[in-house]
């Protein structure tokens, strides 16, 4: 599978959105809805840098579009995915599933929609898609090469990781 | 107990966290009711006394706000609180929503205070 991101609805001043100080608001973010709808801990452990492959079994996709053309991706392992969800459910126990997916979906929303408000101007200029949910991790993404890219990643739970790609196209 | 509520969602999981968040807040309602978009939930609220809705905004097919627009032209579900559930929670986003229609916003994520407290109010002051 691949994706190609066109690039059309970026506006002149996405790269004023794409600030070292915004995006560290993604770490408050990430705190927030882990601490409100998950119950879990989790720690930031920064900026990640190179081109090493950031992705693994489980990918949400949630797109920006308007001001800001782009996505917010996040991926992490089939157990990671399983606590998350059972994080949502209260502590109930779960097994991988549809309801997996679901609870991946709407955790790369929350993250995104959560970012989105935080930046200052941003939140009405731009709008959400709804998530895509990635099961596997055999595929290539492809994006055109001035495609800006921010990697975050976070431990919570278990020793589990979240890997976070802020993702924006500013032509 | 309270009577019916439905609740709007494309994503099965968080109209089940909407609806843990009720009960965790002391909120039981008789029957509850759900759909996966506004188009959905226009034609169970036609056929349906419902006390309360809980939507999302962001959803295919029809979104939250195009239902509460729907809702207004079709005159259906007239005087049934509708409260929008959802990430979009800028000040435009909130305005737009009341001014089609919407009683009250919570933003995800929420706890289940802040559900019990917004729907506590609306339901006291139907």
């Amino acid at each position: 599978m691949s994706t190609v991101l066109s690039g059309v609805n970026a506006g002149p001043a996405a790269h004023e959105f794409f600030t070292p100080e915004n995006l560290l608001l993604m770490d408050e973010t990430v705190h927030e809805v882990y601490s409100t709808m998950l119950n879990l801990e989790v720690v930031a452990n920064g900026e990640i840098n190179g081109d090493e492959l950031m992705r693994h079994e489980q990918t949400a996709i949630v797109g920006f579009a308007g001001a800001l053309s782009g996505i917010c991706e996040i991926s992490m392992s089939a157990q990671a995915s399983i606590a998350i969800t059972s994080g949502m459910m209260g502590g109930m126990e779960v097994e991988m599933g549809p309801e997996v997916c679901d609870a991946m979906g709407e955790l790369c929303n929350m993250l995104s929609g959560g970012w989105k408000n935080r930046v200052p101007g941003l939140g009405a200029a731009c709008s959400l898609s709804v998530p895509t949910v990635i099961e596997g991790a055999a595929y290539s993404v492809r994006r055109p090469p001035h495609t800006r890219i921010n990697r975050r990643s976070y431990n919570f739970g278990d020793g589990f990781l979240l890997l976070l790609t802020l993702l924006y196209d500013p032509t | 107990m309270r009577g019916t509520i439905l609740i709007v969602d494309d994503s099965a999981m968080m109209r089940k966290i909407v609806l843990r968040a009720l009960t965790l807040a002391g909120l039981d309602f008789q029957k509850v009711l759900e759909a996966g978009d506004g188009s959905e939930a226009l034609e169970i609220l036609k056929t349906n006394a419902v006390e309360l809705v809980m939507c999302d905004i962001n959803m295919p097919v029809m979104s939250g706000l195009e239902m509460l627009k729907a809702m207004k032209e079709q005159n259906v579900g007239a005087g049934v609180p509708v409260v929008m559930v959802t990430t979009e929670s800028s000040v435009e986003h909130v305005r737009e929503a009341v001014a089609v229609g919407a009683s009250g916003y919570i933003r995800k994520p929420f706890t289940p205070d802040q559900v019990k407290q917004k729907v506590l109010a609306l339901l006291d002051a139907a």
